[in-house]
């Protein structure tokens, strides 16, 4: 799987994507190819990033066209499309009365593993060693931020997809998401939505709009 | 303006609810009051409250019955708390410069309003006692029993037991008037309501925050009292016992209800001597039991929805979800679902397979009401009720 990852291989891929809430159309005719590497979507407000984010997650139906993640469509074969996915929503709602280990238990559950040394670190280094048995309602935006982007170390992901991955994150957390962005960007798709220059620089991010990414009635920047 | 925004907020939180309360009431009343006179109806509905006033009855069934109805109020109050004390927004309006008399004016007409469908056995009795002698102290011993009801209403809203002595002083006194003849009753209640009174003047405001902060608490300790003998389970059966947990009073208040009907139903059985009715009256009371279970449905929705946008990119099936839901209310459910039939094979009614068979025979009923309570939640009520008559009619060509 790695070599495929280092070989050019299309991880995440969009055809033909539209979405419109009502009579207003938020975007139409998304086509990209996603292979290794950290792409940062930089947009104005409003522009659909999260609605985008939230279709390549699997979370909201797209109007139209398909998201093939590692060859699985995610209208066709959802659950394999999901087995190669991680996300990290903007607003990290879990279950209220989950402890952040629960939490990542019943993930890695849903991905047919287990919480390994990997994810326990990265959240060690997050700094939740003392948050992993606070439950959710009780965790600032930042904790629950921080165990949701432990989590995309569970399972055998190849692409990352996050919303406003640094929103909440103290700047030592900011060094971390960086770090860990650019190691998983050495042979995994991590697509981001993010406003903030520094974190994607610092993530070594290319930057893409929806002009890029071929939508319909956008011009090209 | 400020009474108006509680009450805005308090249809927002509950008008489903409220709805649904309204409507299971109706049906009972369509169904169980057919060309019945006045005075019966009355007396039916307001037996509740008519109870302690019986000649045959003595103090400590007085005083255990006079408890009982008072705990049911605040039971009513615990479960709505966060409904009636006023949302989010109440924390902030306690930074506004409004008098706490004010407050507790609001709190007062919110809790009433509420509590409306409990009402409904206080308006019946006090029209009962319309055609009954002694209408004075008739009539103080039902407002008696609202402002003290109301008291502990307030006091379990605000957290705050300061007035607790004054209350159950009120309590002892209108306990005691119902011993005594008319004219020291008449004269004792009077007494009762002045201190019952006296204890709403000095009740404290209710505190959203409180409110909240205490459910945590106690959340957490039954979450953790049910997590921590089960930290080998899988993961989804921690969260559905996690769920459980997190709306415990409901669960609680609905567990309190199936068991009272699974007793009622052995002691009617039991009455009738275990005659060609047994097993009729044990299938409705299935089917009643399992409209109950089914409004837990209500409960996992909930919070499934809330964690809906992140669960739904995990590679699980949604039907996966769905068979844990109704397995988990199939599981709070079998208790009092078999109490009956177990009864019935215990008496030799029933062979313990026939038993096995009308207790296993509700859980497609119980699937079945997932339906309504997920799709149609406002007229989960009716669709319940239609599903449960076509499930004893079928039921009932089988067993009996």
């Amino acid at each position: 799987m790695a070599n495929l990852r280092l070989m050019g291989f299309t991880m995440l891929r969009i055809d033909n994507i539209g979405k419109r809430y009502g009579e207003r159309v938020i975007f139409q005719g998304l086509r990209y190819r996603f292979g290794a590497g950290c792409v940062a979507l930089r947009d104005k407000n409003g522009s659909g990033k999260s609605t985008l984010l939230g279709i390549l997650a699997g979370t909201i139906d797209a109007d139209e066209g398909d998201v093939w993640i590692n060859g699985h469509s995610l209208r066709g074969a959802p659950l394999r499309a999901k087995s190669a996915l991680a996300y990290v929503p903007d607003e990290c709602i879990a279950y209220p009365f989950q402890t952040g280990r629960e939490f990542l238990e019943l993930v890695a559950s849903a991905k047919k593993t287990v919480v390994g040394s990997d994810t326990l670190n990265l959240a060690h280094r997050f700094g939740l060693a003392p948050y992993l048995e606070t439950r959710f309602d009780q965790m600032s935006l930042g904790t629950r931020k921080k165990v949701f982007l432990s989590a995309t170390t569970l399972g055998d992901s190849s692409v990352i997809i996050a919303d406003e991955p640094g929103n909440g994150l103290d700047a030592a957390a900011r060094g971390v998401l960086m770090d860990l962005f650019r190691t998983l960007a050495k042979d995994r798709a991590v697509f981001f939505s993010s406003h903030d220059l520094e974190l994607t620089e610092g993530c070594g991010a290319s930057t893409i709009d929806f002009a890029g990414l071929g939508a319909v009635g956008y011009p090209v920047t | 303006m400020m009474l108006s925004w509680r009450l805005r907020w308090y249809v927002l939180a509950t008008a489903r609810v409220l709805q649904r309360h309204w409507q299971a009431l109706f049906l009972t009343v369509l169904l169980l009051l057919p060309a019945m006179p006045v005075f019966a109806e009355t007396r039916l509905l307001g037996a509740p409250v008519l109870a302690p006033l019986a000649p045959a009855h003595g103090l400590e069934w007085r005083f255990v019955w006079v408890h009982m109805l008072e705990a049911i109020g605040m039971l009513w109050v615990v479960i709505q708390r966060t409904a009636i004390s006023g949302g989010p927004f109440a924390v902030f309006v306690k930074s506004l410069p409004v008098s706490t008399r004010r407050h507790r004016v609001v709190d007062a007409t919110v809790v009433l309003i509420a509590s409306t469908p409990l009402l409904l056995p206080v308006m019946a009795a006090a029209i009962a006692f319309a055609y009954l002698p002694h209408k004075a102290s008739n009539y103080l011993y039902v407002l008696d029993l609202t402002v003290i009801t109301l008291g502990w209403q307030l006091a379990a809203l605000s957290r705050k037991i300061s007035n607790g002595f004054t209350l159950i002083v009120a309590n002892f006194i209108l306990i005691g008037a119902l011993q005594t003849s008319n004219t020291a009753r008449t004269v004792l209640l009077m007494a009762s309501l002045a201190v019952a009174m006296f204890a709403l003047v000095d009740t404290r405001e209710a505190s959203f925050a409180h409110a909240r902060h205490l459910g945590n608490r106690w959340r957490r300790v039954v979450g953790r009292l049910s997590l921590d003998g089960a930290r080998r389970l899988p993961p989804f059966v921690k969260l559905q016992l996690g769920i459980v947990g997190f709306h415990f009073a409901g669960v609680v208040s609905r567990c309190i209800v199936m068991g009272a009907v699974a007793a009622s139903t052995c002691y009617v059985v039991d009455l009738w001597g275990f005659d060609a009715r047994a097993v009729p009256l044990t299938l409705g009371a299935q089917a009643v039991i399992a409209l109950i279970a089914s409004i837990t449905y209500r409960d996992l929705d909930a919070s499934h929805i809330r964690a809906a946008h992140f669960m739904r990119s995990l590679p699980i099936a949604s039907i996966v979800q769905v068979r844990a839901d109704v397995l988990s209310v199939a599981i709070l459910a079998l208790p009092f679902a078999a109490a009956a039939p177990l009864f019935l094979v215990a008496h030799g009614v029933l062979a313990i397979h026939v038993a096995a068979a009308i207790v296993l025979s509700g859980t497609p009923l119980l699937a079945l009401l997932r339906l309504p309570q997920r799709y149609a939640p406002r007229e989960s009520v009716l669709l319940g009720a239609i599903l449960a008559t076509i499930w004893i009619v079928v039921a009932w060509q089988i067993f009996v």
